[in-house]
């Protein structure tokens, strides 16, 4: 259910420490074989370029940086074999692997990294990740600005150890470089015109074989990889579309997703197709978002009337099918720091119609547009389910209004310094988490001075635990200091948590090790076929 | 939107031909000999009557839910359904049993579907009445008669402007015209209703019924205008003509009783084409999502809602009710009476054709 | 007539120009920021500034319209007068990523970041008119047997039911069509995939068992007005004076059939095919999608979910020019193939 365009900004940034973990072993299984999948047309395979979860697929593939995601989603060594932290926390030396060459044959070396390095700092690539994903290097600020013509922190030491100083030490700097605007790029290839991507020369585990736009993208084994090569002989994504379900069920591909109209049937035990579900979470949150800077949403008994005249358990049962969980919180199930016990503000229409009353608005409510983004075919049915619930239980009739996505992004930023305020009132977003950490939820959308908080949601006590938290270096106390802000801002009725999502997907019996992992990470290395 | 060249050529030919009054009594009466043409005609006229006066008679608002009764079967299609049962290969009974309050069953939100289909009946109507009147008709013959009359740089410049129009995929344009225009006819209508101290207008789906057909009608008033400004300039050279001009007959009562008489049949076999493909745009236009916007239902809406592989066997299974059959099954009716009538008419009324 | 003709060439760059103001006018208007929509919920409007300044979307429209068309310069222009501005943008170096419609660049797509245009859709157009015309080709051969067959017998029972069983097809829904055949052939039997496109190695799908289905059903659309068109052409053939000369003259029936009457029958239904090739994009939208097509259709439906504005608008250009030209062909066509039709 990918329906808005926010989904082209799920980020691959993991705050954790579990350096060198062991890669698991990918288990019995043949070598060879073809993956045959969906895929979309990439809008770019630029590591430098790419910010959308499409491309993402392709690229953590095909290319490869310094460090990578392992399924647990911990950062272990990839080109670089090992790092040493300075005492300061400010200087990276990187010691690169051996032999480890691009597609083409050539050796990767430090010269490498530097070049890939200011190639994606400098203003004239555009891309719009590097300031965010490599910002904190010293000196990448100026060359985005143009102001020097290299980088000042990426320092070649030797031709296999790079070295790399911040601005400031950063707990996260090592997660920010799995993201693909850090990855490896051979210089020959990319100087050889427009359309270098055609025919990228990565380090990853896989090499591009075809790409028939709009047809398919064959993707084949790297046998020289640096690690233990990939089992696959190739993975063949189709780019047509089609009806999934029956391209599964007449073998043409080997995984499917599957959507809210067959999910009972793949649900019922005695279906054959049952024993090749696998479900996983997305660690993303669905909400109802009140902007409280605006009547009549600036009392908190409003927001918890509108809450609590919802009855969230019964649309996702109905509308979605179960398909995806009923959220009473902000945090994720999936995500470190989730609060299976976090208490919700539960369906109750009388205690609703109470709390309405007893507001400062009484019975005396201003009109209310419901504001939802459009860009793809019709009105959710779980928003006009909203409507209706609020309308039978509190008598209150909402307005839905659709709005271009392009015109939703900009009218419900809100900007402090140049006093530009959110124009909705009331509207429904669902936010997807960057890397495995509370932090992207709780603080980024809900500190009164985060620039994500587009409902100006403001508490002390809850931006107190936040500061706190931003400087607690351990991850319990971390956890349980965003858990407890998280109910301050459930109990004030911050959102209305709608739902958190979750994959479905059909894989064929012959697919081993498939893993629908909650984010983008490269996996195909894992998988066989027998 | 179908292009009208075909229409337009069929309009050249047309000028070639002796014309009389007859005739049209004549097209009448061998059009009611087609059998299949008139019972077309009846149903385009059941459908567009429905349209209007149906929803009166909706037993439910289009709006109301029932999250308890989500896809209840519908009760008229129970005696039909066991015989597809076949298709569904789970053979899961049905949610819910089929009650005669449903008569078509609800939909997913537990929604009456017979009364939508009425309300999604009237949109149709309406979008395509409106578009046709207002272009086909309305610019269509005055563009067309002014074009035929004033001649010279009129003339040239209508019909240049014509050209253009006519060059351009319509159906791509109309859709960017309602993706890029309906925010700023949104916020004008807003504007309007404030300044205007009334409201409602907004609220009643205003915007969408004004920009979907007025895109559309700025497509195609074309093929009439051509067609009429043919047969002005035909028909002026014609002795009858000139004599009622000489005799001093107004410029008026030289449209409405010489010109337009002999421009009908034409211009209706027109009007069939165009009103089916009115509603075929509607269609296009709810699956991209910019034409008629929920809740106001719209058949496109309720086709392209439950579009889907597996739903549709389940219908036909009667596991849940026909959202998705019940909605496209009126529509592929319809356009199935108007290509019936369409051809009757033109057998009927295009003398060459017999 | 050749008067005409040069007279409709002349006056076709005029149209052209009229279409891609009104394309460029809408797209540029169009609702929200492209930048914005490329970089999503988070974005930081410094990036946005400078992804806009090196896109050249801060120019002023009339500009940018004129960019679109002849190219932008590459310098920017600065502190000019007036003359020397509208030299300088007709006449100095291109922008190399800005080179105009008239040197067939149609800029750049918002959603493949970096990819030309004209790229993207030039290998579209090519499955679509492969698949297009294998589709009407089935349809026209389908649709003049059937309408030749009802002229043959007009008056029997069975010719209005071929009249009619010509339209029903032609108004089945191919989103039921679709999932019934899939469903049959592919989830059921097993026969041929269900939906998808293999271009094979020299670009040509006709030969794989992939077209299969959605050519078959993608003829049922044409088979309704090519069975009208062809019986009732017969028909007003049948009736000339030359026929039935040729019959009185004890012509075999069959000499009849294929000279006379096939002949002048054939005309409309160059009409038919040439327009239906020129909407090729329109008919495409919902078959493609349904089947897995990488045409046109599926383009411009993708590109429209993605408002990629650059690409509608080319697409919106090429069909209007299209049209444009398909329209001139079957105009002098019709002067070659009938003698008694004179343009002008």
């Amino acid at each position: 259910m990918k329906r808005f365009g926010w989904a082209l900004i799920a980020l691959l940034l993991v705050v954790g420490t579990a350096c060198g973990a062991a890669t698991p072993g990918g288990g019995a299984g043949g070598e060879g074989g073809t993956l045959t999948i969906f895929g979309d047309d990439p809008p770019t395979l630029d590591p430098a370029l790419m910010s959308d979860t499409t491309s993402a697929v392709y690229v953590v593939e095909l290319f490869s940086g310094l460090v990578t995601l392992n399924r647990q989603l911990q950062i272990v060594p990839d080109l670089a074999e090992s790092w040493q932290i300075s005492a300061d926390g400010k200087s990276y030396t990187f010691k690169l692997r051996k032999g480890a060459m691009f597609h083409s044959g050539k050796e990767v070396t430090a010269n490498d990294f530097k070049y890939s390095f200011e190639r994606a700092a400098d203003p004239k690539t555009n891309s719009h990740t590097s300031d965010t994903y490599l910002g904190d290097i010293k000196g990448v600020k100026e060359k985005l600005e143009g102001k020097a013509k290299e980088v000042s922190g990426v320092k070649v030491v030797d031709d296999s150890t790079l070295q790399i100083d911040l601005d400031a030490p950063r707990f996260y700097f090592l997660a920010k470089m799995t993201y693909p605007t850090s990855f490896v790029v051979d210089k020959e290839n990319v100087e050889s015109g427009r359309s270098w991507t055609d025919k990228p020369n990565g380090t990853g585990p896989f090499k591009m074989k075809e790409w028939k736009k709009g047809e398919q993208i064959l993707l084949e084994r790297n046998a020289s990889f640096y690690m233990e090569p990939a089992k696959l002989n190739q993975v063949k994504f189709l780019l047509a579309g089609g009806s999934a379900m029956t391209m599964y069920e007449n073998n043409e591909v080997d995984v499917s997703p599957v959507g809210i109209n067959d999910i009972e049937r793949i649900q019922d035990t005695s279906n054959p197709l049952n024993r090749e579900f696998v479900v996983a979470n997305t660690l993303d949150t669905w909400y109802v978002g009140f902007n409280v800077e605006v009547p009549p949403f600036d009392d908190p008994k409003v927001r918890q009337a509108f809450n609590h005249a919802v009855d969230k358990s019964k649309i996702v049962k109905v509308v979605l099918k179960d398909l995806f969980q009923p959220a009473k919180g902000v945090i994720p199930p999936g995500m470190p720091g989730y609060n299976p016990s976090v208490k919700g503000l539960d369906f109750d229409p009388n205690k609703a119609k109470q709390l309405l009353k007893e507001s400062k608005y009484g019975d005396n409510l201003p009109p209310i547009t419901f504001t939802i983004p459009s860009s793809s075919t019709t009105v959710d049915p779980v928003t006009e389910a909203i409507v209706e619930q609020w309308k039978t239980n509190l008598g209150i009739t909402v307005k839905i209004q659709q709005v271009e996505w392009a015109t939703f992004l900009v009218d419900i930023k809100r900007d402090p310094l140049k006093s530009k305020k959110n124009k909705y009132q009331v509207y429904e977003l669902g936010w997807s988490a960057d890397y495995p950490d509370p932090q992207d939820f709780v603080d980024i959308l809900f500190h009164s001075k985060s620039l994500d908080n587009n409902g100006a949601y403001s508490n002390p006590k809850v931006d107190e635990l936040l500061d706190k938290a931003r400087s607690e270096s351990a991850s319990e106390q971390r956890f349980r200091l965003y858990q407890e802000a998280e109910q301050i801002i459930v109990n004030d009725g911050g959102w209305v948590p709608l739902y958190h999502g979750k994959t479905y997907r059909l894989v064929k019996p012959k697919i081993k090790d498939y893993l629908s992992a909650p984010m983008i990470i490269p996996q195909f290395k894992y998988i066989s076929v027998q | 939107m179908a292009r009208s060249t075909g229409v337009a050529r069929l309009a050249e030919t047309a000028e070639e031909r002796t014309v009389g009054k007859s005739l049209w009594v004549l097209g009448w009466e061998r059009f009611r000999r087609k059998k299949l043409a008139m019972i077309s005609l009846v149903i385009i006229l059941a459908f567009y009557l429905g349209g209007i006066a149906g929803p009166f008679f909706a037993p439910f608002s289009y709006s109301a839910q029932n999250l308890d009764l989500s896809y209840q079967p519908a009760w008229l299609a129970q005696p039909l359904c066991t015989v597809i049962n076949v298709l569904d290969a789970s053979r899961r009974p049905p949610q819910h049993q089929p009650s005669v309050d449903h008569l078509l069953g609800t939909d997913r939100l537990g929604r009456d579907l017979f009364s939508r289909i009425l309300w999604g009946m009237r949109t149709s109507v309406i979008v395509s009445l409106a578009a046709v009147l207002t272009g086909s008709i309305f610019l269509g013959v005055l563009l067309g008669a002014l074009s035929g009359f004033v001649g010279r740089w009129v003339d040239t410049l209508i019909m240049r402007v014509g050209e253009i129009f006519l060059a351009f995929p319509g159906l791509l344009l109309v859709i960017l015209i309602s993706a890029t225009l309906r925010p700023r006819v949104q916020q004008w209508v807003e504007g309007v209703q404030q300044a205007g101290g009334f409201s409602g207008l907004v609220e009643s789906g205003f915007v969408d019924y004004l920009v979907v057909f007025g895109a559309m009608a700025a497509f195609s008033w074309v093929g009439v205008a051509r067609i009429i400004r043919g047969q002005i300039l035909m028909l002026r050279a014609l002795e009858y003509v000139q004599a009622a001009r000489a005799i001093g007959a107004t410029t008026s009562r030289l449209i409405f009783v010489h010109i337009l008489p002999n421009t009908l049949n034409i211009i209706i076999i027109m009007l069939s084409s165009s009103l089916g493909g009115a509603i075929g745009s509607e269609l296009v236009l709810s699956w991209l999502g910019v034409g008629i916007q929920p809740p106001t239902p719209s058949l496109g809406v309720m086709i392209w809602e439950n579009q889907s592989q597996t739903l549709l066997f389940e219908q036909f299974a009667c596991r849940v009710s026909p959202v998705f059959l019940a909605p496209i099954f009126i529509v592929s009716v319809v356009f199935f009476c108007f290509a019936l009538f369409g051809d009757g008419l033109n057998d009927a009324l295009n003398p060459r054709a017999r | 007539m050749l008067a005409y003709i040069i007279r409709r060439l002349v006056w076709t760059p005029f149209v052209l120009i009229a279409v891609s103001f009104i394309t460029f006018t809408v797209g540029h208007y169009g609702p929200g920021d492209p930048v914005q929509v490329l970089m999503g919920q988070k974005n930081d409007p410094e990036i946005v500034d400078r992804v806009r300044r090196e896109r050249g979307l801060d120019r002023p429209f009339w500009e940018q319209y004129v960019g679109y068309v002849i190219g932008a310069p590459k310098e920017q222009p600065a502190g000019m007068s007036a003359v020397e501005y509208v030299f300088h943008f007709a006449f100095s170096e291109r922008h190399p990523d800005r080179q105009g419609v008239i040197r067939g660049d149609f800029g750049e797509s918002y959603k493949f970041l970096g990819q030309k245009v004209s790229d993207l859709i030039f290998s579209r157009v090519w499955v679509s008119v492969q698949l297009g015309s294998v589709a009407l080709g089935v349809g026209v051969i389908i649709g003049m047997m059937l309408g030749l067959a009802a002229a043959l017998n007009q008056g029997r029972w069975f010719d209005p039911v071929i009249v009619s069983g010509g339209l029903f097809l032609s108004s089945l829904p191919v989103f039921i069509v679709q999932p019934l055949l899939a469903f049959l052939l592919s989830r059921q039997l097993h026969l041929l995939p269900s939906s998808g496109w293999d271009s094979g190695v020299l670009g040509l799908g006709i030969f794989s068992p992939k077209i299969i289905m959605p050519a078959l059903i993608l003829s049922l659309g044409p088979i309704g007005g090519i069975t009208r068109l062809m019986r009732s052409s017969t028909l007003e053939v049948v009736n000339q004076d030359y026929v039935r000369t040729a019959r009185s003259k004890g012509l075999g029936e069959r000499a009849v059939r294929i000279n006379h009457i096939g002949r002048n029958a054939v005309l409309p239904i160059f009409t038919v095919v040439g327009l239906s090739l020129a909407s090729l994009v329109e008919g495409g939208f919902i078959s493609e999608t349904l089947f897995g097509i990488p045409g046109i259709g599926r383009l411009a439906v993708e590109s429209f979910f993605a408002r990629d504005y650059p690409v509608i608008m080319a697409m919106t250009l090429l069909v209007a020019a299209s049209y444009i030209i398909v329209n001139l062909l079957i105009d002098i066509g019709y002067t070659f193939l009938d003698p008694r039709i004179t343009l002008g």
